[in-house]
């Protein structure tokens, strides 16, 4: 058998595994070949080293069903259903009891987010001196008045982002958890 | 040659070899197939799973002749295998020397 020929052959068992680690695994039947005939061995003499094109892709998908157990992506038979009671049931809930809340919090670190900007925002608006309007009068604060608040607004804006961007971080890792958590109950 | 004994030993075989150096594909299935009759084919497999169990990472070295080589270089994951496989894998010989030898009164 040529190079060519074993590689396909090789190919045509491994169908059931994605193009990508197909391509890997060939890749480093490949090598093995071009090293074999830089040592003086012809193409025939590594084919029939290397042994059936089938046993050595049974020895793949044995290998795979070994370090694989939890992964079910490659299992090629999935006997595992989404249960549709319990993912019927999820929806509503979810629709009822979880979305609401989820829009709320939303909301919330959104707002959060702007008053931090909008905060900051006029503490710059305080430090470059521009005028302030206390409803009715218009007055231009001292400069060390509007130097301290202003350098304090801006800090005070930059911590409330800060602590938002926490926050949402902590809320989205909440939320990949319960998706999580769905599912497995859909698939359980 | 049982066919699961057989895959066990070769593991023991690899993960021995990669202890002492980091080799490249060619070069395990070369040296283990000059002691043991194999399917080389069959090495390449294992290496793979060998590296998604995290026994192994791989690298690419440049050779002076030919395509670059895929190294294998043995992890302290794979050091530990290694270390229980000797133990099992000596006590299995002795046990069967034993009875091979008909001495039966030594073990309890």
């Amino acid at each position: 058998m040529t190079k060519v020929e074993y590689l396909n052959r090789l190919k045509s068992f491994l169908h059931y595994l994605p193009e990508s680690e197909v391509r890997e695994i060939l890749l480093d039947y490949e090598e093995h070949f071009i090293i074999g005939k830089e040592k003086g061995k012809s193409e025939d003499e590594i084919s029939r080293e290397l042994g059936d094109p089938r046993e050595v892709a049974e020895s793949i998908r044995s290998s795979y069903s070994f370090s694989n157990k939890n992964d079910t992506s490659y299992n090629t038979s999935t006997n595992k259903s989404p249960n549709a009671i319990i993912l019927i049931l999820l929806i509503v809930m979810n629709l009822i009891f979880v979305f609401g809340p989820f829009m709320g919090i939303v909301g919330l670190l959104v707002g959060f987010f702007a008053a931090g900007f909008g905060i900051s925002i006029g503490g710059i608006g305080l430090l470059l001196r521009f005028p302030v309007n206390f409803i009715l009068s218009t007055f231009v604060p001292g400069i060390v008045t509007s130097t301290a608040f202003g350098i304090g607004l801006i800090a005070l804006g930059i911590l409330i982002v800060i602590i938002t961007i926490l926050l949402s971080k902590l809320f989205y890792k909440l939320c990949v958890l319960y998706v999580q958590w769905n599912k497995k109950l859909v698939y359980s | 040659m049982n066919i699961q004994f057989k895959k066990g030993v070769l593991e023991l075989c690899v993960l021995s070899l990669l202890d002492k150096r980091d080799y490249y594909g060619y070069e395990l299935v070369e040296n283990i197939s000059r002691f043991i009759e194999i399917s080389e084919g069959t090495i390449y497999p294992l290496l793979r799973r060998f590296r998604s169990d995290g026994y192994v990472s791989t690298y690419l070295e440049e050779s002076q002749e030919g395509p670059p080589r895929k190294y294998y270089k043995l992890l302290d994951k794979g050091r530990d295998v290694l270390n229980d496989l000797e133990i099992e894998w000596e006590s299995f010989v002795d046990g069967v020397n034993h009875l091979l030898r008909g001495d039966l009164n030594d073990k309890g």
